[in-house]
């Protein structure tokens, strides 16, 4: 007698194909369905609502910046002073953007009359003062100045660190015979250096100098080189202001 | 699967045809079998069957995006019920040359038609569909137990029972 388990039964049942769908049976279904398959939607074109919006404030941003950048980027921000003999008054923006030149004295006005520095970025902008007070002579033994005036003290004090660091390197590079040298100044000096048509930085100097020696006048000094104020101040290495 | 039937079926919503021809192929065995529990003829569960794929074409629509396996087999055990219903009206013993073919086919199946014959013939309509929608088409049991109704503890155990009587008459028989 034959004896089946469970499994066996199972095992006959499910490879039976006597107890499966034929396979003509798939051809014959998908034949008869096929004219009720619904059509393929098409992507709708439209522009949604949502996103002209979204586009529309994007824009309006975008605008809306752009005007008031326009308006940050013509704003006077700090004032760097760049002083050898001949001195210039750089006006930046918050960018660091040269967006005005002012040429303090004729010998300003000679040496870089055919410099373009507006709209250059204060630091290349300082490369190329560098350069061409090299290329005219003026780097000789001289003394240059670097000083900023801004309503934040914070930012002028970072500002002209960064632009001595600045000047160093390139001294350093290109070997210039300069000593570079850092200043600050008051609102009260630079209003007052603004009357003698001299950069703040030789303002203070001389008045220094004039403290130590009441001989001397601003008009006497004005003209000189920062090099020579150095002297005459007693700043150089070794000297003693004279009295 | 179940995940798989839900996306052919929204693909066909959605009017791609290939997906009817992976739809099939996913679940005919499956409903197939539950036709063949109603009618226990291969012929006219294929009739069935393929009612049962039309009616789920034209009503694609209706289709909310999940349960997919659900909801088709709720329409074949609908058309399966409908068909039995007009078959009362007519005699089921219906001889003709290609029925007797079919059991001819293939001796290799032989025995598994005689069990199915023997299932068949022993048990209660009950637990031949227990029977045949677990061993052959791989139906869960808490899913037989929704479909015969009762807990699926207790289809477990109709099913053993049913192999059990299955098992002791196939035994008699080759005596």
């Amino acid at each position: 007698m034959k004896t089946m388990k469970n499994k066996d039964i199972e095992k006959i049942l499910s490879n039976s194909s006597d107890l499966a769908p034929s396979k003509e049976l798939k051809d014959k279904v998908i034949k008869e369905c096929t004219p009720y398959i619904p059509e393929a939607k098409e992507k709708r074109s439209y522009f949604p609502l949502r996103r002209v919006m979204a586009f529309a404030a994007v824009f309006v941003f975008l605008f809306a910046s752009l005007f008031s950048g326009l308006g940050l980027y013509n704003e006077k921000y700090e004032s760097v002073y760049i002083d050898v003999n001949p001195s210039v008054e750089l006006v930046v923006n918050r960018f660091n953007i040269i967006n005005e030149v002012n040429y303090i004295g004729d010998d300003a006005l000679q040496a870089y009359s055919n410099v373009k520095l507006k709209g250059k970025n204060i630091e290349d902008g300082l490369d190329v003062i560098m350069e061409t007070l090299y290329n005219k002579g003026y780097f000789n033994e001289a003394e240059m100045y670097i000083s900023v005036s801004s309503q934040r003290g914070e930012k002028a004090e970072k500002l002209l660190n960064n632009l001595v660091e600045k000047a160093e390197k390139n001294k350093k590079n290109k070997g210039y015979s300069v000593n570079i040298n850092k200043e600050k100044f008051s609102n009260e000096e630079k209003s007052e250096a603004k009357k003698y048509n001299i950069s703040p930085a030789k303002y203070k100097l001389i008045k220094e100098i004039i403290e130590y020696d009441d001989n001397y006048t601003m008009e006497d000094l004005k003209n000189n080189s920062m090099k020579n104020l150095k002297d005459i101040h007693g700043k150089g290495p070794g000297r003693k202001p004279n009295k | 699967m179940r995940t798989q039937v839900d996306l052919q079926l929204s693909n066909i919503k959605k009017g791609d045809m290939e997906s009817l021809g992976l739809l099939y192929d996913l679940t005919n065995k499956q409903l197939f079998g539950l036709c063949y529990t109603y009618f226990k003829s291969k012929e006219k569960s294929e009739d069935a069957l393929s009612e049962a794929y039309l009616k789920i074409v034209k009503e694609i629509q209706k289709f909310d995006g999940k349960k997919g396996f659900n909801w088709m087999y709720t329409i074949t055990k609908n058309i399966c019920l409908n068909r039995l219903k007009e078959d009362t009206r007519y005699t089921i013993n219906e001889y003709n040359d290609d029925m007797q073919n079919e059991y001819i086919e293939d001796e290799k199946n032989d025995e598994a038609s005689t069990i199915v014959e023997i299932a068949n013939k022993v048990l209660d309509n009950k637990e031949y569909k227990i029977l045949i929608l677990h061993a052959m088409y791989d139906y869960k049991f808490k899913d037989i137990a929704k479909i015969v109704g009762g807990l699926e503890t207790t289809t477990r155990w109709q099913y053993n029972n049913a192999l059990k009587k299955v098992r002791k008459e196939y035994e008699n028989y080759e005596k």
